[in-house]
């Protein structure tokens, strides 16, 4: 397990509605609205607790006729504490990990519902940002300008500035009025 | 329609021991949706308290009602792009919102008479 999903484990485990969930489950799999009377809480705040523990591993769904069933994963809770605490975390990609781990930060930082927020003062946060607008761009095409802002703006209405950062980052390259994704094609001229 | 304001007082002050209560209990998630409904029944006493100083008695209940009106939309906005991108708190909080607005709505309407 990665240090990182130990924690997420730990971090699901410390409160008690989802304790509870988890002890229901034990017994038997069970859809939302069961949990919801069983444990006397509504059905969105049993289904935001269920989301938590499918993401750390520990609750699976699936579906059943009209329903959308979860039980538990009993992989992670047979380990008992000691072998967890006891385990080597895994250290191979421990630096391409961790920036990912910051790559997600900051794109979960300055983006909303799909659509960037402001555009980040920091070189090194806002390349991320203009990195993870590039993927709205298809590979090998040449856009017009008038194309490439409309691409832009789907994320932030200052699309001046985000095209010129992404060719001043070579993200994208230009020539005259054409702009193509760098490292793709050598360029139409 | 002083009543109104004590009731959005007392309200404040139940959710306030809801939301200690509940992190004391280990919910500390659920406790934040309480805090969530505590800073909407403060953001509605704050308006109450301007329109009752910046109106009339006889004009206050429809600037009231209208203020009431101003961040549904914004609300059930977030809330319909929180579930379509799958954010399970960010459409609990929303939801909290605009579950708690509507309980200030028809408390006002029916001290209002």
């Amino acid at each position: 397990m990665q240090e990182a999903d130990v924690i997420k484990v730990f971090k699901c485990l410390a409160d008690k509605s989802r304790l509870q969930i988890i002890k229901s489950l034990v017994r038997e799999d069970m859809y939302v609205e069961q949990l919801a009377e069983r444990l006397a809480l509504t059905a969105a705040t049993v289904s935001f607790h269920l989301k938590k523990l499918v993401d750390a591993n520990i609750v699976t769904s699936y579906r059943d006729q009209y329903y959308t069933m979860y039980s538990l994963c009993e992989k992670v809770l047979q380990k008992s504490i000691y072998e967890i605490i006891r385990e080597d975390f895994e250290t191979d990609g421990e630096l391409e990990r961790r920036e990912e781990e910051y790559r997600k930060k900051v794109i979960d930082s300055f983006f909303e519902f799909g659509e960037l927020k402001t555009i980040p003062a920091q070189r090194k946060k806002e390349r991320i940002i203009l990195e993870e607008i590039a993927k709205a761009f298809e590979d090998e095409k040449v856009y017009t300008e008038q194309e490439v802002n409309q691409v832009i703006s789907r994320f932030h209405e200052d699309y001046c500035t985000l095209r010129r950062d992404m060719v001043g980052e070579g993200i994208m390259l230009r020539e005259e009025d054409r702009y193509w994704k760098a490292e793709q094609i050598k360029g139409p001229f | 329609m002083d009543q109104f304001m004590t009731y959005l007082e007392e309200e404040r002050s139940r959710l306030e021991a809801k939301e200690a209560e509940l992190c004391a209990d280990g919910r500390k998630d659920e406790g934040d949706i309480e805090k969530v409904k505590f800073n909407v029944y403060g953001m509605y006493l704050a308006i109450y308290q301007t329109v009752k100083r910046q109106c009339t008695p006889e004009t206050l209940s429809d600037v009231y009602l209208k203020r009431l009106e101003e961040f549904p939309e914004k609300w059930e906005i977030f809330l319909k792009k929180a579930e379509q991108f799958g954010d399970a708190k960010r459409a609990l909080t929303e939801r909290a919102k605009l579950e708690t607005l509507q309980e200030i709505r028809n408390r006002f309407l029916s001290f209002r008479g």
